[in-house]
């Protein structure tokens, strides 16, 4: 009370007032302060965070494009001095066997600092990854400032950040200072992150591009053209399984650009066209090279990365079957012209005859000439039918007329078509057909025109003193009939492409003889489209023996 | 190693061959159960030395990934 009466007094007031002040102001100031520190603080996490920022955003697009360590720490050095105040920056780098040093120095530092640090980063190593120091650190340099072998400086403080990519060690990296300045936590932490950041993206990249890598050596390795690559000193980096096949090489020895080089050896200037390829840029092609008995076609690109060729790709193809399929096409024309040419002459050449002489034939005469000209009529007919149908089978336009028949009955009709035929060669022409099968839905005009041909041919291909015999089988859900001769056979080779268009199964050893070569692929559109399946096996004794089946529905 | 104090403080020392004093003595100072002197030298471990030495490790490898503990395994 005393106090507070005390305190009414004037001056004390006064001098109560200011103390008051005082304590405001002095509050104030703590106030004040606490905010700066904070500020302070503040200011320094932002400014780490865009320098992780900063550093990851140049460091990311980099590593897409160059994938490579040293091109990110040599980023990451070149902004490390924004935050860490630091003397010299280094790395060592496993790549392949040999270990690379570089330095990046901010102050000029003796040789002794640099072996320093070096032996640091090794000692480091030694107990991370103990098997790399087999190899030797064959490259060394460093960048920044010049060496001072007058600074007595040592290293007073340093941090070493290993590095690791898709799991594998792949050296250190170093941050080292003459003075006590790499000590904060917080600038430790970051270097840490910025680097294991950038290491964890390069093994995204790596993962991303080893994944495409597999799926190209899978697509490459299942191709079945031979595909090859090389680089600008003609080192073989792609071979695929197919190229081996191709050359008639074992894939389990290693070929070089000189075994490739042999093989086109006299035929193809391959070496020359590669030399082409890198001057020019533009692509080299020859097709239809023929090599002992096989062609190809061979290709050879460049392969670009932006505008420098850095290799070669040979794509070598083999055209063999599409040379077969080409002179078959060719074949198939000449002899279509040579079969529409001869009826046609017989044509044209009766017909002038009975212009020029019809005065002076005789009626009988007249008769035979006309009967030619109808019978090469016919068979030019006949040919053109044939034609018309291996094209509706081709484009899969068959159409089917079935109705209820007996396949016994058309097989006896057949055989009494063609048995007069037959004996006049002198042929043992016979049939057993099964009674048991009962009539069935097909298609009585095609399966004779099927008939037609496999007996055609029995006959043309057979001599006399030979046999041919007609067989029919109950098979429950369908029936089987067989036309087995003892005429010329087919060759094991041919009884794939017996069905095919173009192939002739048989060789004719008489031209008039041949054939469009269209009946039996005929044939297999008419018994397919049945439901069937018509094959040739070899006949026991000779010659051949086809059979063709057709569903009971 | 029977020794608490003794197995950390052999855990720091490799570590701090392997990334340096610094950032070796960091993290130790990050483990609640790790007393340090102002030299970085270990002088108490609280509680089980083995959950102790685990956590010290993954410290170590959380900052600069799990390569680091390599040098250190044979001691968890």
């Amino acid at each position: 009370m005393e106090f507070l009466s005390a305190l009414k007094t004037p001056e004390l007031v006064v001098v109560g007032l200011l103390l008051i002040l005082v304590v405001l102001l002095l509050l104030k100031n703590r106030k004040v302060s606490k905010l700066n520190s904070r500020s302070n603080v503040q200011k320094s996490q932002l400014s780490r965070k865009l320098f992780e920022l900063q550093i990851l955003g140049e460091v990311i697009p980099k590593i897409s494009t160059s994938f490579g360590i040293r091109e990110v720490l040599e980023d990451i050095i070149g902004s490390l001095s924004v935050v860490v105040n630091y003397t010299a920056a280094s790395y060592i780098i496993f790549d392949g066997n040999k270990a690379i040093f570089k330095s990046h120095l901010r102050e000029g530092v003796s040789k002794e600092y640099l072996e320093d640090i070096k032996a640091k980063m090794l000692e480091s190593i030694k107990l991370v990854a103990p098997n790399s120091l087999g190899k030797r650190i064959n490259e060394e340099s460093h960048s920044g400032h010049d060496l001072n072998d007058l600074s007595k400086a040592t290293v007073v403080t340093y941090v070493n950040v290993p590095i690791c990519i898709n799991n594998e060690y792949l050296g250190v990296f170093n941050v080292s200072s003459i003075k006590n300045t790499l000590v904060d936590p917080e600038d430790i932490k970051l270097l840490y992150r910025v680097v294991t950041s950038a290491c964890r993206n390069l093994t995204k990249i790596k993962e991303l591009v080893e994944h495409e890598k597999d799926k190209l050596q899978v697509m490459v390795e299942s191709m079945s053209e031979g595909v090859l690559m090389i680089d600008k000193s003609f080192r073989v980096l792609v071979i695929n399984p197919a190229c081996y096949t191709l050359m008639g090489r074992d894939p389990n020895f290693t070929i070089n650009i000189f075994d490739v080089f042999d093989y086109f050896s006299g035929v193809f200037p391959l070496e020359e066209k590669i030399a082409r390829v890198f001057a020019t840029g533009k692509i080299e092609s020859i097709s239809e090279l023929k090599i002992g008995d096989k062609y190809y076609e061979v290709i050879v690109i460049p392969v670009r990365n932006k505008d420098e060729i850095i290799g070669v790709g040979i794509l070598i193809r083999d055209q063999s079957k599409e040379m077969e399929l080409k002179k078959l096409r060719q074949d198939f024309t000449a002899m279509m012209v040579h079969e529409l040419r001869s009826p046609l002459s017989v044509i044209k050449g009766t017909s002038d005859l009975l212009i020029k002489e019809f005065a002076n034939l005789k009626p009988e005469q007249i008769s035979m000439f006309m009967t030619q000209i109808k019978d090469s009529s016919v068979a030019l007919l006949g040919i053109v039918n044939q034609l018309l149908d291996a094209s509706k089978i081709e484009s899969g336009k068959i159409e089917l007329f079935k109705k209820v028949s007996d396949i016994n009955q058309i097989l006896t009709d057949e055989f009494n078509y063609y048995y007069n035929l037959a004996r006049d060669k002198g042929i043992n022409f016979s049939f057993d057909l099964d009674l048991s099968i009962q009539k069935f839905y097909f298609d009585e005009q095609k399966i004779k025109q099927v008939m037609n041909n496999l007996l055609s041919n029995s006959i043309k291909f057979t001599d006399g003193g030979g046999a041919i015999v007609i067989i029919s089988k109950n098979y429950g859900s369908y029936v089987s009939v067989t036309v087995q001769d003892t005429g010329k056979g087919v060759p094991d080779e041919m009884k794939e492409k017996l069905f095919q268009k173009f192939v002739q199964g048989r060789e004719s050893d008489r031209s008039n003889e041949a054939g469009t070569g269209l009946g039996l692929v005929i044939s297999k559109g008419i018994v397919d489209a049945h439901g069937g399946r018509i094959w040739i096996e070899d006949n026991a004794s000779k010659g051949a023996k086809f059979i063709f089946t057709l569903p009971i529905q | 190693m029977d020794n608490p104090v003794k197995l950390i403080s052999e855990i720091i020392k490799k570590e701090s061959v392997v990334l340096g004093p610094v950032a070796a003595l960091m993290v130790a100072r990050s483990v609640e159960a790790i007393t340090l002197s102002v030299q970085g030298d270990v002088i108490a471990v609280k509680g089980d030395v083995a959950t102790v030495s685990k956590e010290l490790v993954a410290k170590y490898v959380e900052l600069a990934g799990v390569s680091v503990k390599t040098p250190v395994e044979h001691y968890l």
